[in-house]
Parts: C-alpha cells; sequence; structure tokens
C-alpha cells in the first residue's frame, strides 16, 4: 500500500498502459477474492499505485502481468486480515456460504451492474467458495488461461502444487455444483 | 482419480468445458472504468507531489483506501505491519553521549507531561481528555486505540522520538509475499503499536489518513518540536492524532462470553471450514507443502457433514444471543460486560509493552524514557461509569442494535474519533459539549507511569 515513504518510479503513462492492458484481470481477481465491488476497486488502486511506486524491471508483458496479479493476491489477503473485513464485512459473506444456504443456486449475494452474479450465479457462487488456495489457480486457470508454470509465479509455489491444488479446487468446484446441469450454465 | 495434466489441457471433458465458459462468461461484464482508473493516477500525483512538496506533516494527507480507513474509524486496527519486533528495552533514563558534547543527564531532565509524578507517586492517574489519555472511539470490542497527548517538558529539546518496546504478539498466517521471512508460513505481529494519522477525505468517506510524511503505522515516531509554549511545554502539530493501538488476545476476549465463544465458533466454521485457514492459531506448515493434512483436505464423511455442523453452531450462536438479549434491560447489561471485557483485555497486551520516549537536545545527546499505560485501579466502575455515560449521551439502545446488526460489536463517535455515523455497528454521537460536561466520560481511565528505572 501506498504511504508517505513511497516514491514514485514511473510515468503516468506507464501505469495507464498497464491499467489498459491488465486492469481487467486484476480487477475479476480481486473480485474473485473478495467478493465485493467496492474491495475488489480498492484493491485495483493499491495494486497499480504499488506498481508506479515499484522499481521491479519487467522483461515482458507476461512477466507484469504475472507481477500485478501477485500484487493482487497479496493485497486481498492483507484486506482478509484486517480487523473489519473478518468481523463485518465477512458477516455479508457468512449469509451467502454454502453451509447456511442448502440451494447452491439461491441468490443471497449482493449483485449489481458488471457484477459475475449478474450473469452466472451458481458458477460464480462456487467459485466464491473454494478454499483460496484452490480458488485462485482455478479463477486463474480457467479465466485468465495461464499456465502452471505461470500461475506457480504468480501464486508464489512450486508447479507441482498449483497441479495438486488445480485438481483439487475443480473436484471441490464439482462438488459444490453436483447436480446442476452443467450444460444450463 | 484423474490426474491432472496441463500440457494436454486435460479440461476436455463437457464439465470442464462447461466450467470455462461459464466463468468467461461470469466475468465477461466485469471491466475497469476511467474513474476508477483516474483514481489511481490522483494518487499517484498525490505520491508525487508530496515528494516534491517536502510540505511538513499534517498536511495534504496520502489518502488510504477505504478499507484502511474503515479499519481505523472502527478502531480496531490490528498491527498489520510485521516490523521487527522489539525486546523489552533497557535504556536507562540516563543522557546517552552522541559525540557530540553530550551533556550529564541531570542537565536534561524532560518528561512526557501527561507523566509528571505527583509528589508522592510516579503513577499519574490521566483524564480521559485531549490533553490526556482517551480512547479514539469508544467500542465494544478487544481492541481500542487511545489519542495521546505527546507534550513533553524540558529545556531544549528539538526532537522527540516515540516507539513501542516489549509488545506482545500474536501469530497469523503469513501470505506467500512473506514466505521469505516466514518459511513455516507463520507470521508474528505486535500487538501493540504506534499510529500518527490526520483527519482526511477519501472519496466519498472521511476518516484517519497517514500523515503527509511518514507512515500510517512507523515503526517509531519522531517529532520535532516548535518552539516551547507559554506553559513551559513543547506541543505536538496541530492536525497529527498519535496513538496507541492495543488488542488483546483475540481468544481471550471471545472466551470471557459464552454468546462469544458461539459466534467465535460458528464464523470459524463458515470462514475457515476445513480448519487449515485458522488466522488465530495458524499451524506451521511448509509453503509447498501439498499434503491432504496440510492443504485441510477433507474426507467425503467430514464434507457431507459440513453444513450440517456449520447450520447447528449458526443456531447456537442466534439462540445464545436470543438468550443474552432476551430484554432490553439483558441486552444492556450483557453489552456494558462485553465493553468492559474488551477493555479489560485489551489492558493485558496495553501493561505488557512500554512506550520508550527518546529526546534528543541541542546539544545533541539523548535520554530515553520508558512508561507503562494501563487501566486504572477502579476501572470496572469508571468503565461501567463509561458506558451509562455513553448510552445517555448518544441515545443508545443496544437491544436494538443488536437485533439489526446480529452482532455484538458496536462504536460510539466523539470528537476524538470525528462524527462519521457510517458503520454498521454505529451506536450514536457524543458532541463535545456532552462529553466535557459529563464527569463519567473525562474520569481518568489510564494511568501512566515512568517505569525508566525499573
Amino acid at each position: 500500500m501506498a504511504d508517505g515513504r513511497e516514491r514514485v518510479q514511473r510515468s503516468d503513462a506507464f501505469v495507464r498502459d498497464a491499467m489498459s492492458a491488465w486492469g481487467d484481470s486484476v480487477l475479476r481477481l480481486a473480485l474473485a477474492q473478495t467478493g465485493s465491488r467496492a474491495d475488489a476497486e480498492d484493491v485495483y488502486q493499491d495494486v497499480f499505485v504499488s506498481l508506479a511506486c515499484s522499481p521491479t524491471k519487467f522483461e515482458s508483458d507476461e512477466h507484469l502481468k504475472a507481477w500485478l496479479l501477485r500484487v493482487t493476491i497479496n493485497r486481498c489477503h492483507d484486506l482478509r486480515r484486517t480487523w473489519w473485513w473478518r468481523h463485518i464485512a465477512s458477516m455479508e459473506e457468512l449469509d451467502r456460504e454454502p453451509s447456511t444456504s442448502e440451494d447452491p443456486t439461491s441468490d443471497s449475494v449482493v449483485g449489481g451492474r458488471g457484477h459475475p452474479e449478474d450473469s452466472c450465479p451458481p458458477l460464480w457462487d462456487a467459485l466464491r467458495r473454494l478454499p483460496e488456495r484452490y480458488r485462485t489457480p482455478v479463477f486463474l486457470f480457467y479465466v485468465e488461461e495461464m499456465s502452471c508454470a505461470r500461475i506457480a509465479e504468480v501464486a508464489g509455489c512450486r508447479e507441482s502444487t498449483v497441479r495438486t491444488r488445480l485438481q483439487r479446487g475443480r473436484e471441490k468446484l464439482r462438488k459444490t455444483l453436483e447436480g446442476l446441469d452443467y450444460e444450463a450454465i | 482419480m484423474r490426474q491432472f495434466d496441463d500440457k494436454a489441457g486435460d479440461f476436455a471433458s463437457g464439465a470442464d468445458e462447461a466450467i470455462k465458459a461459464g466463468l468467461e462468461s461470469a466475468v465477461s461484464e466485469v471491466r475497469t472504468s476511467p474513474r476508477l482508473d483516474d483514481r489511481v493516477i490522483d494518487r499517484i500525483r498525490d505520491i508525487r507531489s508530496q515528494q516534491d512538496a517536502q510540505v511538513p506533516h499534517g498536511r495534504s494527507p496520502v489518502l488510504l483506501p477505504r478499507v484502511a480507513v474503515g479499519a481505523v474509524a472502527c478502531g480496531l486496527a490490528l498491527a498489520v505491519a510485521i516490523g521487527a519486533m522489539s525486546s523489552p528495552a533497557s535504556p536507562s533514563g540516563t543522557t546517552q553521549d552522541s559525540g557530540t558534547g553530550a551533556s550529564e543527564a541531570s542537565e536534561h531532565p524532560f518528561s512526557l507531561s501527561i507523566a509528571q509524578a505527583s509528589e508522592t507517586s510516579k503513577e499519574v492517574s490521566v483524564a480521559a481528555t485531549n490533553d490526556g489519555i482517551r480512547p479514539v472511539s469508544d467500542e465494544v470490542s478487544r481492541s481500542q486505540e487511545l489519542k495521546l497527548n505527546l507534550s513533553v517538558t524540558g529545556d531544549n529539546i528539538t526532537s522527540v522520538t516515540y516507539r513501542i518496546v516489549g509488545s506482545p504478539t500474536e501469530k497469523y498466517r503469513a501470505s506467500v509475499m512473506d514466505k521469505d521471512r516466514f518459511p513455516d508460513g507463520v507470521g508474528t505481529r505486535d500487538l501493540v503499536s504506534l499510529h500518527q494519522a490526520v483527519w482526511g477525505s477519501y472519496e466519498q468517506t472521511e476518516g484517519f489518513v497517514a500523515p503527509k510524511e511518514g507512515q500510517f503505522q512507523p515503526e517509531s515516531i519522531t517529532i520535532d518540536y516548535g518552539q516551547r509554549s507559554a506553559d513551559g511545554s513543547y506541543h505536538t502539530a496541530d492536525g497529527v492524532y498519535h496513538f496507541v493501538a492495543a488488542s488483546g488476545d483475540m481468544q481471550s476476549y471471545w472466551d470471557s462470553d459464552p454468546t462469544l465463544q458461539a459466534l467465535d465458533a460458528w464464523l470459524d466454521a463458515t470462514l475457515s471450514p476445513d480448519g487449515s485457514d485458522d488466522n488465530e492459531n495458524p499451524t506451521p506448515r511448509a509453503w509447498d507443502d501439498t499434503s491432504a493434512e496440510a492443504e485441510g483436505q477433507d474426507s467425503e464423511q467430514e464434507r457431507a457433514s459440513r453444513p450440517k455442523r456449520t447450520n447447528e453452531l449458526r443456531a447456537a450462536y442466534d439462540s445464545a444471543l436470543a438468550d443474552a438479549t432476551s430484554t432490553p434491560e439483558k441486552a444492556y447489561e450483557w453489552t456494558r460486560k462485553n465493553y468492559i471485557s474488551g477493555f479489560v483485555t485489551c489492558n493485558d497486551s496495553l501493561s505488557q509493552a512500554r512506550l520508550e520516549v527518546t529526546a534528543t537536545f541541542a546539544d545533541g545527546s539523548t535520554t530515553t524514557r520508558l512508561y507503562r499505560i494501563e487501566l486504572v485501579d477502579d476501572y470496572e466502575r469508571v468503565l461501567s461509569d463509561r458506558f451509562d455515560a455513553l448510552c445517555e449521551a448518544a441515545g443508545t439502545i443496544p437491544a436494538d442494535l443488536i437485533a439489526r446488526t446480529g452482532l455484538p460489536w458496536m462504536d460510539w463517535d466523539t470528537s476524538a474519533s470525528h462524527v462519521r455515523g457510517e458503520s454498521m455497528t454505529y451506536a450514536g454521537s457524543i458532541s463535545d459539549e456532552q462529553y466535557a460536561s459529563d464527569p463519567r466520560l473525562t474520569a481518568a481511565m489510564y494511568t501512566i507511569t515512568d517505569v525508566t528505572e525499573e
């Protein structure tokens, strides 16, 4: 997060180009992690402010994308650790957990324009219910179409770990969706 | 079990293709906006202008994201930064030779104004006012933030550095960014920390933001004091809040009440259903450990029984809450108890830490003093009276608020926290006039003791 001691290292044009190229990816990942458009936008801002202040030399666009998504994941972790999120924001979350709603298709999440709930509630809901360590690789693989090697770079773990988590995440996703007509999704 | 084949792109089944298509469809409408991008650029320009301007702190704050403001507004910010943990310090209150012709300690006496000992004791009760020690925002919580008057007395003081030493710590599940520092995945953070902030606005919300110069939660705070004022003290710059944030042991607070215990059980079961993400008591594990145990890979039986179990815990909490708040009177007394136990739990951490204050004098020499801050002896009466006063002044009816939120938490706005009224657990506001005129609110809650010689 930016603070008074950080220094801007990059031009506005560089940051705007990065937002144009990868902004949607950052926002989608943040939304998948937080479940809240407002929180996702906060994370989005922090990520690109961090980019402006980072001295990292990027070797390629893919390197830049991986860096942005990694910072996004970590910022979401920080957010989840805050008291506010755990005890207040999470209360809203609780009411949409599968354990409190036997019907996985129940529309219990507040949606909004441009919110994934609007277009695919059961699948998005199921993704949101995955533990974070499974949700991230599943999201990056399916939505961002990243390779396991690249996901490993983003998640900061070994490629074999990604494969394991991807497999387990997919199985958990299927379990959650069990009984749904996939063709209808 | 079919193995995943990344190279072959093995999501070839109809179900996998449907998942991919479904998720892509779900996020296809999620787009950034020029407005959001402009906000990013505004923040970057703010930082850049700060670099260039070299403006004294307390003006043009660096804006923190909404969540940081919210956390502070709640008065519940935890020590998020994982600064180097200081061991209980051993500096004496003697002058240290800085190599610039240091003088003797006796020539440079100094003290925090609020800690000037009486003739009979080094322990001083400090009024809960802006000139003393007062909560930034009164809350029902295991965490408190205490606004400090950092005026100092002495002669020829040029600057004073403050930091917290000897804070107890708590563990948390570290994020991957910290994996080099915490190879077992378990991070450590201080329960007591120093904060500094100014009042500012962020988008539609006002709140505490980091000062122009310096972090919101620095490892130490150095204040360059201006000229000595007529009362003989050196005062801090206007507009900058300095406060100690202290959190009690989370489990102790949950365990202080059966209904809070029920809430804790339900939260844990729902937020960490497989127990592997337990942030309150994380178990060490290697970052690449993908064993079933580390991954929280549960059995079919466990998975099948989880919804039932979680619903039972939810029902148990609802039942306990309904019992604790079955009448307005019971809700009032229950909230009062939680209000007091929050301060008590917090005090366990606060009283272990020390506020280390190091003055630098005009001749370059330095002197360090240590202070302990803790609740007054008759804290139960003081806090009980304070709770009554808060409810009276703000018109708070705990039963109504609890019925609306389903939570035991609440917070009151005072001039120290600035009026906002936006939090979910907002319990009402107390004006300056109400605060100043009610001795139950200004009564000393804390003592400060110079423990340099201990």
